[in-house]
């Protein structure tokens, strides 16, 4: 296999369907498996709640909501009772997804083409390195832009920041389409930052993973091996960082333009 | 006095109050891109529209552009008007 | 660049996600972490307000212990003048007695002396008598020298 097939291997979805009814099987997959293992754990989490003397765990996850809870109280004007719990899911959620970056690369496609008995079948298995994923949860949240802004500064008031803003009021058709960019930016910037961001992890570690694959043959091995496993070590405890830094930034964003929708118009 | 007034209702518009808009310097790179990008989006969902392909596609595009400046420009002035604030501070305080 | 259903999916699975997220994990547990919240700053108010009525006991039972303290020194000091007063009363009733008693020691000897000087008189007067009698020789009428004998004896 070419060091470019391998990559494209890779990074290809394991889908189904036509055109736009595509479905990406392994991504699905995996965000609602993900998904559920958050639910799971909150329920069982759940049975055992105590009050007084909280576990090891539960101590763990109210740090966790804590943390959300604090940066929606600096960010977030106002009050709304839906924007924490919005924040805390994207924070985990995003978490969660990411981290499976830091799985080995081969590994989960290697079982799944074990298990199905296809040396050819497609698997990826971060959900965020799929733009789907990324641009569903900002659009969710563009919506919700769109929708509190016209909740709290009224149908007129919406209108107004499309016709006089940013460039006063000589130039209102322009300013309609400046708004209109502006408004889209918000959720493309968000859904792209994450994508790109893990897209680019993948990438290095699929390059990372090439160094022993391809390249060692014979004695060679001995020289590329360690250098792999050096880079590899390297590059995922960074990694760590990026991806939390991700979900912490994508949350943060989405408190940020939710608070600004949640603003009076001026 | 009624200068900086004036200057600093400008951007008032704009940007949202102090502790939000530090946390809007965390995308101030993607978001350049990204209002390019949605300008290009934009455009081309108008000429959808009125069927002018590329007229909008190219305008917005480029009204993007100028939009995405100028939005680094203001969160990235906002740093530099805190950051001589501060300078100011300082030496008040000497 | 490849958009296709799945977002679709995925949106709805996002929004699941945070309805679920929002019912078994931010719900029970914020709620959990205000009513801890609530139950510290309660159990802090509870200290300090036992601390306020514990101070204010205090400063109660010594203003008590106090007022006993002034009001066992009164009772002190009364008792010790009153029994100075016993004393006082009893060395004014026991000098009254004294002269009382002298009083009438004296009464009495006076009249023991009166007493014992009409004795003499009489005596003197029947001496008198007696010897005009011898002297005289013959009975003195003793009515007629009566006048006599009494100035005798008033002058004796």
């Amino acid at each position: 296999m070419g060091t470019v097939e391998y990559i494209q291997h890779h990074l290809t979805n394991n889908s189904v369907g036509e055109g736009f009814w595509t479905f990406h099987l392994d991504t699905i997959a995996v965000s609602v498996l993900l998904g559920a293992l958050i639910v799971v754990t909150a329920m069982r989490l759940g049975k055992q709640l105590e009050t007084d003397t909280p576990g090891g765990f539960q101590n763990f996850v109210e740090s966790i909501l804590d943390f959300v809870s604090v940066n929606v109280r600096d960010a977030f004007p106002g009050h709304n009772p839906l924007i924490a719990p919005l924040a805390l899911t994207i924070f985990l959620w995003v978490w969660l997804m990411n981290f499976m970056d830091l799985i080995p690369v081969d590994l989960f496609p290697y079982l799944f083409q074990l298990v199905t008995g296809d040396s050819h079948a497609y698997l990826k298995i971060v959900p965020t390195t799929d733009l789907n994923t990324t641009l569903a949860m900002s659009l969710t949240v563009f919506v919700l832009i769109v929708f509190y802004n016209f909740k709290i500064k009224g149908g007129w008031g919406y209108a107004k920041m499309f016709l006089f803003h940013p460039f006063g009021k000589f130039l209102v058709p322009v300013n309609i389409i400046m708004t209109l960019i502006e408004e889209v930016s918000k959720p493309l910037s968000l859904a792209l930052r994450l994508f790109g961001n893990l897209f680019a992890g993948e990438l290095v570690f699929l390059l990372i993973a090439l160094i022993g694959g391809t390249l060692a043959v014979g004695a060679a091995a001995l020289f590329w091996a360690p250098l792999q496993v050096l880079l590899d070590l390297a590059w995922l405890i960074f990694h760590l960082l990026v991806i939390t830094l991700q979900a912490f930034i994508f949350m943060v964003l989405t408190i940020v333009y939710l608070g600004m929708a949640h603003e009076e118009a001026h | 006095m009624t200068e900086p007034n004036k200057k600093n209702s400008m951007p008032k518009h704009y940007i949202a109050p102090s502790p939000v808009a530090n946390y809007l310097l965390i995308g101030a790179g993607s978001m350049f891109t990204a209002m390019v990008i949605a300008g290009f989006i934009v455009g081309y969902l108008l000429d959808y529209l009125f069927g002018t392909m590329p007229i909008f596609f190219l305008s917005c595009g480029v009204l993007g552009f100028i939009g995405g400046m100028q939005k680094v420009r203001l969160l990235t002035k906002r740093l530099d008007q805190q950051a001589t604030q501060q300078k100011k501070d300082e030496q008040n305080v000497e | 660049m490849n958009i296709n259903a799945t977002l679709l999916i995925q949106m709805i699975a996002f929004m699941l996600l945070i309805w679920f997220v929002n019912k078994v994990l931010w719900g029970p547990l914020s709620k959990l972490m205000e009513d801890r919240q609530k139950r510290i700053s309660d159990g802090l108010s509870a200290a300090e307000k036992g601390k306020h009525e514990l101070e204010l006991a205090e400063n109660k039972a010594k203003e008590v212990l106090k007022e006993a303290k002034t009001q066992a020194q009164n009772i002190l000091g009364q008792a010790e003048k009153r029994g100075s007063e016993i004393v006082e009363d009893a060395k004014v009733k026991a000098t009254e007695e004294a002269g009382r008693i002298k009083a009438s020691a004296q009464a009495e000897i006076e009249q023991e002396v009166s007493r014992a000087r009409e004795e003499l008189r009489k005596e003197v007067a029947s001496i008198a008598v007696s010897g005009a009698e011898k002297i005289l020789g013959k009975e003195i009428d003793a009515a007629t020298h009566n006048d006599m004998l009494e100035t005798l004896v008033k002058s004796i």
